[in-house]
């Protein structure tokens, strides 16, 4: 199962808010589509919903075009807006059965889904509650859940995690890291960018409806860092540690931390790894010795203009 | 017992989803529950007072009174609160972001129109029935028969049915919350409008109860009027819903088809049965009246036209017939703006053509003021073409950054809101007397003062200078409109192909 984004562009009259858009993902991927407000994560991800149509371009799944067959193209997808469920006279079991059957199941088969799928999302003790009186991480297993109803290769998740608390937050990641062992292509937005960076295996990032930067969390983190910060906690000698480091030429700045020691030079993974070869071949006991600042949270800082 | 079980599965599996889960949320909610009580409370009061005066229960028609405070009671209850139910909870739910989930499933937006009719229904259903008790007691009071009881329930359900569509397509209207709540507005004086004029038909001396319904049963008479008001009624009903289908369907829809199609049936079916009453009475007045009905609702279609989107999506375009024969006929019934101009003027046309036609046909049907009339409806067509196409004229020349197309009938109705009241007013004001003259340039002109000689005619020549020239100015947008109307070409395909392999 492929997912293929091509040239993809939407217009709203003269704002262009998806703009030349390519890229690609497949079964079993988690992959983090990251970008400002306003970027054109929600656009984008309505059209592979096959809820808006592009201006130009297309999305293929698994070959099937959403602009020339949506109908085909919209069984593929399970759609997680950003909005949750709020009925204050539905229970949860009623909306999950509601949307069983909007998407064609019958009998006894529609019974069984919706079973099933409320105890892989750790629904089952709470189907018969109101969806108003739910907490926002059960609201976000029940939309979950209903976009699973129909099991589509593809989920499509718009900021699933905002407002969740840690706990419901963990819950959520342990079940798209289920979902995607079992083969489903996962493309999720998100602006708690730690959280995504724990989760996925590439990252989109967009602005202004463009693409900045694409690839694995390594490869987009590789070449806009030119400047990294290590941190270095040493079992003793901090205070030669510290004067030792400021001699040497690609360090740019030192600081004294608490009891480690931050350190900001210029240079690739290999400069960092030479630093830790020299300190410890120079007699220092590093108890830790972190790379701070590769992750996907500095690479958006980095690549964004906001 | 299994057979049962599994037909009941069979016919829970064939429901519309959207009426389980409407009808789900109704008996979940406090609403209805309230609603039902009070109603229950209303109708044993209602008994209870009437049971309690002697000189009510010793009199030959205690029944009928008794019936006519309940049916008062079910059809204010049926005619306010259903559709008003109905119609607030389908505007809510448009709008939540949620609605359009349903869209990404196998629901078709004409089954959610339905779904919603049919659950608004199945509560008028259940007030009828928690009346009938009552409806029962009022027979064996003496003074009502039977069958005035059912045809007169059933003329009420008809009149609930309408009015629930109704609700439902102020609803579906994509409008902020304030024009919302003056579309409410509107609806509940129409509705008490509705409610008084029903409660006169059925209960004023001479009026349904009192010509005793049960004696016309047997004749031809009475049942043409009742296959009219089920025919109508069901014909309303299906345009409302049409009307509300298109109105949530999606833009990458095309809207049009449906209510067009509609539209233009109901046009030449309610002509014929316009023309064979005319041949019945031997008078010209059925064919005014259809054609004024008909000239009116394509009217006020041009204001819908012209607000209408402008360019089509490539899901529409992909279904744009090749055929060079079938895509002019596909013009007509297309989404867009000049589609929707082109229509709408064509039958108006055509409506106008017909009487034409009619009068050279039967030229001795006796006519009272009808020609003038006719020269009115004339000029009322001619103006709604040419200040809609100038309200599109002046906004795509010069507003096209600050309207969206979606607005250009608000600048029609400025425009026509200065011909109707800015012009004479200010030439009230400056002649110091009034002259109808004054309001030539207005629909409102003819259609007030037709009687008036040389009127019309003056409104007409002015109407076809005012229409020459805005479509004369309209001419090659229209051009372009109709050449850009064709599927996307095999080379349009070829090179997204390219371009997607690059």
């Amino acid at each position: 199962m492929h997912v293929n984004i091509l040239n993809l562009r939407k217009d709203f009259g003269a704002t262009r808010a998806v703009d030349d858009i390519s890229f690609t993902f497949s079964s079993g991927q988690i992959i983090g589509f990251v970008g400002p407000n306003g970027a054109g994560k929600t656009t984008t991800m309505r059209i592979l919903a096959t809820l808006d149509e592009p201006t130009s371009g297309d999305a293929k799944i698994d070959g099937v075009s959403i602009v020339e067959v949506p109908e085909g193209a919209r069984r593929l997808v399970g759609y997680v807006p950003d909005s949750l469920p709020m009925h204050r006279d539905i229970s949860v079991h009623e909306y999950l059965d509601f949307f069983a059957r909007a998407y064609g199941l019958t009998g006894v088969q529609r019974r069984q889904v919706v079973k099933n799928i409320e105890a892989f999302t750790n629904l089952t003790d709470i189907r018969e509650r109101t969806l108003y009186a739910l907490s926002k991480g059960m609201k976000q297993r029940v939309s979950l859940a209903r976009a699973l109803l129909h099991d589509p290769p593809v989920l499509v998740m718009d900021e699933p995690a905002a407002g969740l608390d840690p706990r419901a937050r963990v819950e959520l990641r342990e079940l798209l890291r289920i979902l995607s062992d079992q083969g489903k292509a996962i493309l999720i937005s998100s602006h708690i960018l730690t959280e995504l960076s724990e989760i996925c295996d590439s990252a989109v990032i967009i602005e202004q409806g463009r693409i900045i930067t694409a690839g694995t969390l390594q490869e987009i983190a590789k070449p806009q860092v030119e400047q990294q910060t290590v941190l270095i906690r040493p079992l003793d000698r901090q205070d030669d540690l510290y004067q030792m480091l400021l001699l040497i030429p690609n360090v740019v700045a030192v600081n004294r931390l608490e009891n480690q020691i931050e350190v900001k030079i210029t240079g690739s993974d290999e400069d960092c790894s030479g630093l830790l070869e020299n300190l410890i071949r120079d007699g220092y006991r590093i108890v830790e010795f972190k790379q701070h600042g590769s992750d996907l949270e500095s690479v958006f800082m980095n690549v964004t203009k906001g | 017992m299994k057979s049962i079980s599994e037909t009941f599965e069979k016919i829970d599996d064939r429901l519309n989803p959207i009426v389980v889960k409407e009808l789900r949320q109704a008996v979940q909610g406090r609403f209805l529950i309230v609603v039902l009580i009070s109603f229950l409370c209303l109708q044993l009061l209602a008994v209870g007072l009437f049971l309690t005066d002697k000189a009510v229960t010793e009199s030959f028609t205690a029944g009928r009174n008794v019936f006519q405070v309940l049916l008062g009671i079910l059809l204010g209850t049926s005619l306010f609160f259903v559709p008003a139910y109905t119609g607030i909870r389908l505007a809510n739910e448009r709008a939540d972001a949620n609605v359009d989930l349903l869209f990404i499933t196998t629901l078709r937006p004409q089954s959610i129109i339905w779904g919603k009719f049919l659950a608004g229904i199945v509560i008028t259903i259940l007030l009828y029935s928690a009346c009938m008790p009552f409806m029962t007691f009022t027979y064996l009071l003496r003074g009502v028969d039977l069958p005035s009881v059912f045809i007169l329930l059933a003329l009420d359900f008809i009149v609930v049915a309408v009015s629930i569509q109704c609700g439902i397509l102020i609803g579906c209207i994509p409008a902020n919350r304030v024009f919302k709540v003056i579309l409410g507005v509107g609806w509940l004086v129409g509705t008490f409008i509705g409610f008084v004029s029903l409660i006169a038909a059925m209960f004023a001396p001479g009026g349904l109860l009192d010509s005793g319904i049960g004696s016309q049963l047997d004749s031809w008479k009475f049942w043409r009027g009742a296959l009219g008001v089920l025919g109508g009624g069901s014909a309303i009903i299906g345009l409302l819903a049409l009307l509300s289908t298109a109105l949530i369907s999606p833009l990458s829809a095309n809207r049009a088809l449906p209510v067009r199609i509609f539209a233009t049936t109901a046009w030449g079916l309610t002509g014929v049965g316009a023309a064979i009453w005319s041949i019945e009475v031997n008078s010209l007045t059925p064919i005014v009246v259809w054609a004024t009905l008909h000239i009116l609702v394509h009217s006020i279609g041009l204001f819908v036209a012209v607000s209408e989107r402008e360019t089509l999506g490539r899901r529409i375009r992909r279904t744009i017939p090749r055929n060079w024969f079938l895509r002019p006929l596909a013009f007509f019934f297309y989404s867009g703006d000049a589609n929707g101009v082109v229509w709408s003027s064509l039958m108006i046309i055509l409506t106008l053509l017909f009487i034409g036609i009619w009068s050279i046909v039967f030229p001795y049907m006796p006519t009272g003021n009808e020609p003038e009339f006719i020269g009115a409806l004339t000029s009322l067509g001619l103006y709604a073409f040419s200040y809609t196409l100038g309200a599109l004229l002046i906004r795509r020349r010069f507003l096209a950054d600050r309207v969206a197309s979606n607005y250009t009938w608000v600048i029609a109705l400025i425009l026509l809101g200065i011909a109707t009241t800015v012009v004479p007013l200010s030439l009230f004001f400056l002649e110091g007397n009034w002259d109808k003259e004054w309001l030539v340039a207005s629909p409102l002109g003819p259609l007030l003062f037709f009687a008036t000689e040389g009127y019309v005619s003056n409104s007409i020549a002015i109407g076809t200078v005012f229409a020459i020239f805005v479509g004369v100015l309209s001419l090659p947008w229209f051009v372009r409109r109709i050449t850009g109307f064709r599927p996307p070409t095999e080379k349009t395909v070829r090179n997204s192909v390219a371009n997607k392999s690059k």
